[in-house]
């Protein structure tokens, strides 16, 4: 079964990029435009900085494996998609 | 040596002003306070604030510091930030923000690439530059913080943001880079990442630098002075076994195509050096 990404655990993340990097190096370039992957930073507090995580679902047409690996956070999970799971229901 | 040549954004905040020079001439002096360091004592006299990345930044882990140089009643001070700004600058395309004058009302910079825009202060800070791709170095009464959580040792930045009149100065970065050799690259990307035992810095779960995995629990407070080469990368000084390694830093820079030979890397301190020594650096205890 096909697997996606997921970023299960977003309040892990401690902003290092180092997943928006992993995946434009897969697309041949290094650097953060057209990522995939996009790490924004949610102000609250002086000392409480956090960040949110937003995957365009054409991440999964690349190693996403390398990319749920390279996090240092643990913040991705690789789930069985959710049309393959349909698609085995009916 | 290779024929790269450093880029210099110039930003003049009286005249609200700005211009990118290219310096052929510069490229030995590799980035970070090495080129920050030519740059004022070529151009700067007793008024700069110079911001400068290396080669390395946004390309390899743990090259994750911003070089501050800017004088100080007399003394140069060399500083180095954390956070997103080393790869929000490099993937702008330039090597250095050069910035003199004083503005004449309190003032917001918005630097997308190679373009400035003059903002009032009033203006919304969160609508300028791009999302994700911006790092916002922001004062206020007490300090001066880089995207809301990091900052210069000692609050070293706000007295001299304060003397410039600037308020705000929001930094986005859009450019995106070739790899001529990929396979070559990311073999010595992920043997780098990998040696994580070589850091002199334990992971804690903090907001990290950008490219580095570990999220210390010092990357709030930047650093002052150390290694010239590893300041010049600019790599974190908690790296240093790695980019104070001749070898290293001369297979990173051959793969992303900088001419640098290993006598070149190895006598860049003593450069350096006899740069500082024109500049009159003044009683400091880092430099």
């Amino acid at each position: 079964m096909a697997k996606v990404l997921k970023a299960s655990f977003e309040k892990n993340c401690i902003g290092c990029e180092l997943c928006v990097l992993e995946v434009q190096r897969q697309l041949g370039k290094v650097g953060l435009e057209g990522s995939p992957i996009r790490i924004f930073r949610k102000e609250k507090s002086a000392d409480k900085l956090s960040f949110s995580v937003d995957i365009d679902p054409s991440v999964n047409e690349l190693d996403i494996e390398k990319v749920h690996n390279i996090c240092p956070a643990l913040v991705f999970t690789l789930e069985d998609s959710e049309e393959e799971k349909h698609e085995l229901v009916s | 040596m290779s024929s790269l040549a450093k880029k210099v954004l110039y930003i003049d905040l009286s005249r609200q002003e700005f211009e990118v020079k290219s310096h052929p001439d510069m490229n030995e002096f590799i980035g970070g306070v090495g080129l920050g360091a030519k740059l004022a004592l070529d151009f700067g006299g007793d008024d700069f604030l110079i911001f400068s990345t290396g080669p390395l930044n946004g390309f390899f882990p743990f090259a994750s510091k911003t070089s501050v140089l800017f004088r100080d009643g007399g003394k140069i001070q060399d500083t180095y930030l954390g956070g997103s700004l080393s790869t929000r600058l490099r993937f702008t395309g330039l090597d250095a923000i050069f910035i003199h004058g004083v503005a004449k009302e309190p003032m917001v910079l918005d630097i997308v690439d190679e373009k400035v825009s003059f903002k009032p202060v009033g203006e919304d800070v969160g609508s300028l530059g791009l999302p994700g791709k911006r790092s916002v170095l922001d004062l206020d009464e007490n300090r001066a913080s880089l995207d809301a959580y990091f900052e210069g040792p000692n609050n070293i930045l706000h007295k001299i943001l304060i003397q410039k009149n600037l308020k705000a100065m929001i930094i986005t970065g859009s450019k995106t880079f070739d790899i001529p050799d990929r396979e070559r690259y990311e073999e010595l990307y992920a043997k780098i990442l990998a040696r994580t035992e070589d850091l002199t810095v334990e992971k804690s779960g903090k907001p990290s630098c950008s490219g580095c995995p570990m999220g210390c629990l010092y990357s709030k407070t930047g650093e002052l002075g150390g290694d010239i080469l590893v300041h010049s990368l600019v790599a974190c000084t908690f790296a240093e076994k790695i980019y104070s390694d001749t070898s290293m830093v001369f297979s990173c820079l051959n793969v992303l195509g900088y001419g640098y030979t290993h006598e070149e890397i190895e006598n860049f301190p003593k450069l350096v050096y006899d740069v500082l020594s024109k500049l009159d650096v003044g009683t400091t205890s880092h430099i």
